[in-house]
């Protein structure tokens, strides 16, 4: 060490003496140990028994972690090994539309242009029901200015048309709730639509019949009805209009289209061949790719891109708009491919740039256009050195290899790392010095022996993107001193081991099983969209996580989830229990 | 035609001004009924809580001196002139250390800012990586922009407090946020009692429509249609809601019944809007009307902070207005949200930099830093200053006094000093008249007060008899002792 550098260590231990000294208010968690993780607390109660599924199917358990927190478990012991002799599945309940899928359903089914309605959030209090009242109104509007592109009939030049009526309220309002009408229903609709038209014309009533239908739980509510006959406990599959729904939502981002409410008419999602190839039909479709950017989005924490601000020099909006472009397209241009696999994910070093990434990044070639680009030479190795990714997951003016270990841990690894105890006196990340490199800082920082009970892993995983800066430029030097990205990982999964480089770590990912077993978990959390962490759902997981280990197919992949026992099945509640 | 700030109304100037629009005021009416009611012994007739997130600058907020003789900080500086009506409880509110158990890690996945706990007195909910479950099973990404940050159960205190004294008003509360949701962290914090959180109004013209049921730029003359369609769609979803519940599982029974409930709350106020409308209702002619904020909230305006200033100025003018018509007796306003990232939370380019608060809150002691989260925070406190100004500027129903006088603001936040999370030295103050509830003009330096109880205080302030709140650790059953005259 130089003696510039060294003295800059000093003044950092200076800085942050008393860094890190595990100080802990009362009631703090325990750190985990072990290799399971520990279960989630329960809400405002006291620390209780716990389980989770880890990546693969494995059933552990721990002890839960602090109260309020799910913090941390004691690490636990395996479970007898799983009985998936029988189907299993975890129960579903009702889930709101997110604004996408609303806006995409009423895109397709009316063809209004553009994004027809934002600000859609999924809370519903009476402000957000009155804002979305409204909304409905305004795109039942739209919906009748372009009447003629979307109606089942043609609409009466004037005065009604009790034919056409009923036309638009049996396919529309079946289109809208994505199944057919129950009598009640039809009559309620035309009743609606009878008033519409006695209060002005037949637009009127086609106007005030969209405003209710827009509104109804039956459109925002994705609806899973239990047999009357049902009891609970049972292992029941989706009707064939629930499941079609859901499949369309999953893969499309959007409504089931007619062949989907068809092929649910004629009890085809029964039949596993039949069901296969409507699966094989939406992968084809274009409107697969709103889906692929909604589990990509998801998947990378993409939902705040449009924040990201560094301090580099002529990183601007333009710049980040862009980025956010070229990453999702770094994911969803894979799947042009036939059999696209999870290797051309965390592999090759193209990258799709535009004028504006190319004159920032420093990359010759010319155009608005997005085209595929190598950024050889720069250690580069697929989606995770993205340059988008490296950006997200750093601070204004250095990079932050904490959030990237953890994305890597967490997302990629599905290593459950716990956060730090509650209670724990937390320093702040030390600023940048000339001198002293960004890995030495952390290293400082989290050198107590209470820290390095997670941090050992943490920084470990995150040096191995040190070669990338704060906008995610390659680098081979931090303030001065060469970077180093190596370490070791030591987490029970197929990558671990010492590695020289990050390089030599990021390779190993594109053939492991463990990335692909929780790639998988990660599209069951998606299609889903709720927690997998119930054992009902760990056969699936399991199941997945071995046909995907194997092929690596990503499209089969979405085929696979959507066949899945845990996607086509539901554990049954039954009525009003 | 824009109505200058603080014109006085009369139904003339108002339907000359607005057109229609100036039909479907609702509620005025309500106002001498509302301004012959006379409160008995001390009690606050309105609150209206200001939510700050990331701390303050700690070295820049606590005032020197005595209890009652004291020099206010800088960041309180622009509340100088309203001394006597300040009751200040630190610096040692939630204590001086870290407390441990209260929501510092609000999720499994990531520390957090913890908005929600702030008036609710409750921890949060069971989360596992991206997704977290409410106790009725609905799950949802633990994302502000695509999640529902519900909790176990609420309610938040001003929700607890609305529900008591609304009475006559028109709305149970209103709720303002500037740039009130964003980044990666929960930043609700009204809940209803099932842990509903409210959504906040979060731009001018979403905040006057549903004030005010109208833009205030159209002119078409009041009908029926309006009423009529409403009535329609309204019996068509109830047949709906009614014909689908008994057919779902406990659980989702639960979920619409909340959804049914929230409906129904929306459709009695716009009916009784449109009926107004139609039927003329009579206004009251000291009633102002605030000016629109003249700059849009948009997608561009919350990165660049262009709207800001405009829109808290407008904000404070609607509670105002909301308080002198009748309109509520509870507000609410939040400036930005928690966290974010190094982009989170407000803007304020006026000072002469582009940095939002979250980032300068994590400030590390640079020198720099600290001064813009000076900055940023005394701009705040001007804010909450004007608030008061107007407050003061408008007489009592009762002939004595001003609204500011019968107002009780709580003036709070979840960090003590942002830079680490500081869940203790907690900047929280109470402002206003309180209608002599408190006993004001004070720096009580109260040893590890309790948030919770001051919560209890402040529904005691306004009649509202609690005798416990909040969940587990973060519980009270008391109000803080000490703040009454």
């Amino acid at each position: 060490m130089s003696r510039t550098s060294l003295k800059w260590m000093g003044a950092l231990l200076l800085w942050f003496a008393g860094a890190c000294q595990g100080q802990i208010g009362p009631g703090a968690g325990a750190s985990g140990s072990g290799a399971g993780p520990g279960g989630s607390g329960s809400p405002g109660g006291s620390a209780g028994p716990g389980a989770a599924v880890g990546s693969g199917g494995q059933i552990v358990s721990g002890s839960g972690g602090a109260a309020n927190t799910g913090g941390p478990g004691t690490g636990g012991s395996a479970l007898p090994p799983l009985d998936c002799s029988q189907p299993r599945a975890s129960t579903t309940r009702l889930r709101v539309l997110t604004e996408s899928q609303y806006i995409n359903s009423v895109l397709d089914i009316f063809q209004i242009s553009g994004s027809p309605a934002t600000g859609l959030g999924p809370s519903l209090d009476d402000v957000s029901l009155e804002q979305r009242a409204d909304v409905a109104a305004s795109l039942a509007t739209q919906a009748v200015a372009n009447l003629a592109k979307w109606a089942p009939c043609t609409p009466p030049a004037s005065g009604s048309s009790a034919t056409c009526e009923q036309q638009i309220i049996d396919k529309i309002g079946a289109k809208v709730y994505r199944r057919p009408l129950s009598t009640m229903e039809r009559t309620d609709l035309k009743t609606l639509f009878d008033a519409g038209i006695k209060e002005k014309d037949f637009n009127t009533g086609v106007e005030w019949f969209l405003t209710a239908l827009l509104q109804s739980p039956e459109f925002v509510y994705e609806v899973v009805r239990p047999a009357a006959s049902e009891n609970a406990g049972e292992v029941r599959p989706l009707d064939g209009y629930e499941y079609a729904s859901r499949l369309a939502y999953f893969i499309w981002d959007g409504p089931p289209d007619d062949m989907l409410t068809t092929a649910a008419a004629n009890n085809d999602f029964a039949d596993a061949a039949k069901r296969d190839a409507q699966i094989a039909r939406l992968l084809q479709d274009a409107r697969f790719s709103r889906g692929l950017a909604q589990f990509y989005t998801r998947w990378l924490n993409l939902h705040a891109f449009g924040e990201l601000a560094r301090n580099a020099t002529g990183f601007d909006q333009n710049v980040v708009n862009a980025l956010s472009t070229s990453l999702l397209m770094s994911a969803t241009q894979l799947y042009a491919s036939a059999s696209p696999n999870i290797r051309g994910l965390f592999s090759g070093d193209s990258y799709y740039l535009n004028d504006v990434l190319r004159k920032f990044y420093g990359v010759s070639g010319t155009g608005t256009a997005f085209t595929a680009v190598s950024m050889s030479g720069q250690s580069r190795r697929g989606i995770l050195t993205h340059p988008a990714m490296m950006a997200i997951m750093a601070r204004p003016d250095q990079s932050y290899p904490i959030g990237r270990g953890l994305f890597l841990l967490r997302n990629v690894l599905c290593k459950l790392v716990a956060p730090p105890p509650d209670g724990l006196v937390i320093p702040p990340f030390p600023p940048v010095m000339t001198g002293v490199s960004t890995r030495e800082r952390l290293e400082m920082i989290t050198a107590a022996p209470l820290c390095q009970a997670c941090h050992a892993t943490i920084n470990g995983a995150g040096f191995a993107f040190e070669s990338f800066d704060e906008v995610g430029r390659f680098r081979t030097t931090d303030q001065g001193k060469p970077v180093n990205t190596s370490s070791s990982l030591a987490i029970g999964k197929d990558v671990d081991g010492a590695f020289a480089t990050g390089d030599a770590l990021l390779a190993k990912l594109a053939d492991s099983k463990d990335v692909r077993a929780c790639f998988a978990e990660a599209y069951l959390d998606f299609a889903l969209s709720k927690p997998v962490t119930d054992q009902a759902d760990a056969c699936s997981i399991q199941s997945l996580g071995t046909a995907f280990g194997a092929s690596g197919d990503l499209k089969q992949l979405v085929s696979l989830v959507a066949g899945s026992d845990s996607f086509r099945l539901r554990l049954a509640e039954g009525v009003g229990q | 035609m824009k109505l200058s700030a603080h014109q006085k109304l009369t139904r003339r100037a108002l339907v000359k001004s607005l057109g229609s629009a100036a039909f479907l005021l609702p509620g005025l009416e309500l106002f001498e009924r509302s301004a012959r009611a006379q409160t008995v012994g001390k009690v606050s007739k309105f609150i209206v809580f200001c939510y700050t997130p990331d701390g303050v600058n700690q070295n820049q907020f606590w005032p020197t001196g005595t209890t009652t003789s004291f020099t206010l900080s800088p960041i309180l500086k622009p509340l100088e002139k309203y001394k006597d009506k300040m009751l200040i409880l630190g610096p040692q509110m939630n204590g001086t250390t870290l407390v441990a158990n209260t929501g510092l890690t609000y999720f499994a996945a990531t520390a957090q800012h913890q908005a929600p706990v702030t008036l609710t007195a409750r921890a949060g909910h069971t989360c596992s990586g991206q997704f977290c479950v409410g106790t009725l099973g609905i799950p949802y990404l633990s994302n502000q922009t695509t999640a529902v940050n519900k909790l176990d159960a609420g309610p938040s205190i001003d929700q607890l407090i609305a529900k008591n004294v609304t009475k006559d008003s028109s709305f149970s509360s209103l709720n303002f946020g500037m740039h009130p949701v964003g980044g990666d962290t929960p930043s609700d914090i009204n809940y209803l009692d099932d842990g509903t959180p409210l959504k906040r109004l979060s731009s001018a013209d979403e905040a006057w429509k549903h004030m005010f049921g109208a833009t205030g730029t159209t002119t078409t003359t009041p009908s029926m249609a309006p009423l009529n369609k409403l009535n329609a769609v309204t019996n068509y979803l109830h047949a709906r809601f009614g014909e689908l519940r008994p057919a779902l599982s406990a659980a989702d029974q639960r979920t619409l019944d909340s959804h049914l409930t929230a409906m129904t709350v929306y459709e009695t106020r716009v009916q009784k809007r449109l009926r107004d409308a139609l039927n003329g209702q009579p206004t009251n002619p000291s009633c102002t009307m605030p000016t629109r904020a003249p700059v849009a909230t948009d997608q561009t305006s919350v990165s660049t902070g262009a709207d800001t200033q405009a829109l808290s100025s407008f904000y404070m003018d609607m509670i105002a207005t909301a308080f002198q018509c009748n309109l509520t007796k509870v507000a609410s306003v939040t400036f930005g949200y928690p966290g974010g990232g190094d982009a989170g939370g407000l803007r304020m380019p006026w000072l002469g930099f582009n940095d939002p608060l979250h980032f300068v809150s994590h400030h590390g002691n640079d020198s720099t830093k600290l001064s813009k989260y000076t900055q940023m925070t005394t701009w705040i406190g001007g804010q909450v200053a004007g608030l008061m100004d107007r407050l003061a500027a408008i007489p009592s129903a009762t002939g004595t006094g001003t609204i500011l006088d019968e107002t009780t603001i709580y003036w709070f936040n979840r960090h003590g000093d942002g830079n680490a999370h500081a869940n203790f030295a907690l900047p929280n103050i109470i402002l206003g008249g309180t209608g002599g509830y408190f006993k004001m003009g004070r720096w009580l330096q109260l040893p590890k007060t309790n948030p919770t109880s001051v919560l209890i205080s402040l529904a005691n302030a306004m009649g509202v008899s609690v005798s416990t709140f909040g969940e587990q650790g973060l519980a009270a059953s008391s109000p803080l002792a000490g703040l009454t005259g």
